[in-house]
């Protein structure tokens, strides 16, 4: 997750910058940012250890 | 171009919120705040995710990706100004991922979506009909081209007004609650996406925001021009509601009258290029 973001800023910071061809920074944006996103999601989503509090009535 | 990107994802789930309270209201429900669609992601993010058993693993995981490279391709093609023919490339491949979504999954409801993502294929049709005569007027396919032809001669919306019609129903086509959206009707539970929870489906949701995002921005682009960025915001939003409206009103038609009526809405657009060909 961490190098997908790093990935997208870096080559986004590079490309505003001027040091990187507009065409890489798209394939590099394109394809990391999926990878970025999904990772991020499962990094914080629910642990699989304990279930939730099941439903006990009102 | 990253920051693009987010501010896209954003504005799209922001759109989706206003589709969802605008079809409320109008069917005299209050409906969810607009900012639901954002919150869905989020909660989605957070809740246990994994793999069905009946699931083709490598298809079921590759498609959210997929998914979501082929709209940040588009939206990146978008602002470029790049190949019209890239855009809707991307518009067929969003054809093979709904097709994948639903067969991945091995649950019948995902395979109904899939199989009725196919025969909705009739709503691809008027796309190569808009394709055609934005070429035929503007002598070019770059939208960097076409933006500047519409500076010159005024808002293509009004030099071909049938092929901004038929633009308009593609959108409509893909938008939720749609007249046309059977592969995702309730009938089949949530269709295609049925078996996509978790992070699988916030990933879904994101890509889904893209697409409408890059969907109306295009309408924009391609149909009215280049204008400022709050012009730009306030026709989206009209362009969204107007979308909204229709969803409201109208009940999800069947697959086959789906087919019926987009293949003869396609059929008159085509008729009328084919006559712009020959006597333009």
């Amino acid at each position: 997750m961490v190098a997908a973001g790093v990935v997208c800023v870096a080559a986004s910071a590079a490309w505003r910058l001027g040091l990187l061809e507009t065409w890489l920074a798209i394939v590099l944006n394109v394809v990391a940012f999926p990878f970025f996103l999904v990772a991020l999601g499962l990094w914080w989503n629910a642990a699989e250890k304990e279930g939730d509090t099941p439903f006990i009535g009102y | 171009m990253i920051e693009y990107l987010i501010v896209a994802v954003f504005a799209g789930l922001l759109l989706h919120g206003i589709h969802r309270k605008a079809i409320a209201r109008i069917q005299g429900r209050p409906g969810p705040p607009i900012w639901q669609e954002i919150l869905h992601v989020l909660k989605f993010s957070f809740k246990e995710t994994w793999i069905p058993w009946t699931a083709s693993r490598t298809l079921f995981v590759a498609v959210v990706f997929i998914a979501i490279g082929i709209w940040s391709t588009a939206l990146v093609v978008l602002l470029t100004g790049q190949s019209l023919l890239l855009l809707f490339g991307v518009y067929m491949l969003h054809k093979i991922v709904e097709h994948g979504l639903g067969l991945s999954s091995g649950s019948p409801y995902g395979k109904f979506g899939a199989i009725r993502s196919v025969m909705s294929a009739a709503s691809e049709i008027p796309l190569f009909a808009t394709i055609a005569a934005v070429y035929l007027v503007t002598n070019s396919l770059m939208i960097s081209d076409i933006l500047a032809w519409q500076v010159a001669n005024g808002p293509l919306l009004l030099a071909v007004p049938p092929a901004a019609a038929a633009l308009y129903i593609v959108v409509l086509a893909k938008m939720h609650y749609s007249p046309f959206a059977v592969i995702e009707s309730k009938e089949i539970v949530s269709g295609n996406m049925t078996e996509h929870f978790g992070v699988w489906r916030a990933g879904l949701d994101v890509a889904f925001g893209l697409k409408t995002f890059v969907l109306l921005y295009a309408f924009i682009l391609l149909f009215i021009g280049p204008i400022s960025l709050l012009a730009t915001a306030v026709v989206m939003l009209l362009l969204l509601l107007s979308l909204s409206l229709i969803c409201a009103i109208t009940p999800m038609l069947s697959p086959f009258d789906t087919v019926t009526i987009q293949i003869g809405a396609a059929g008159l657009i085509v008729a009328y290029v084919l006559l712009m060909g020959v006597f333009l």
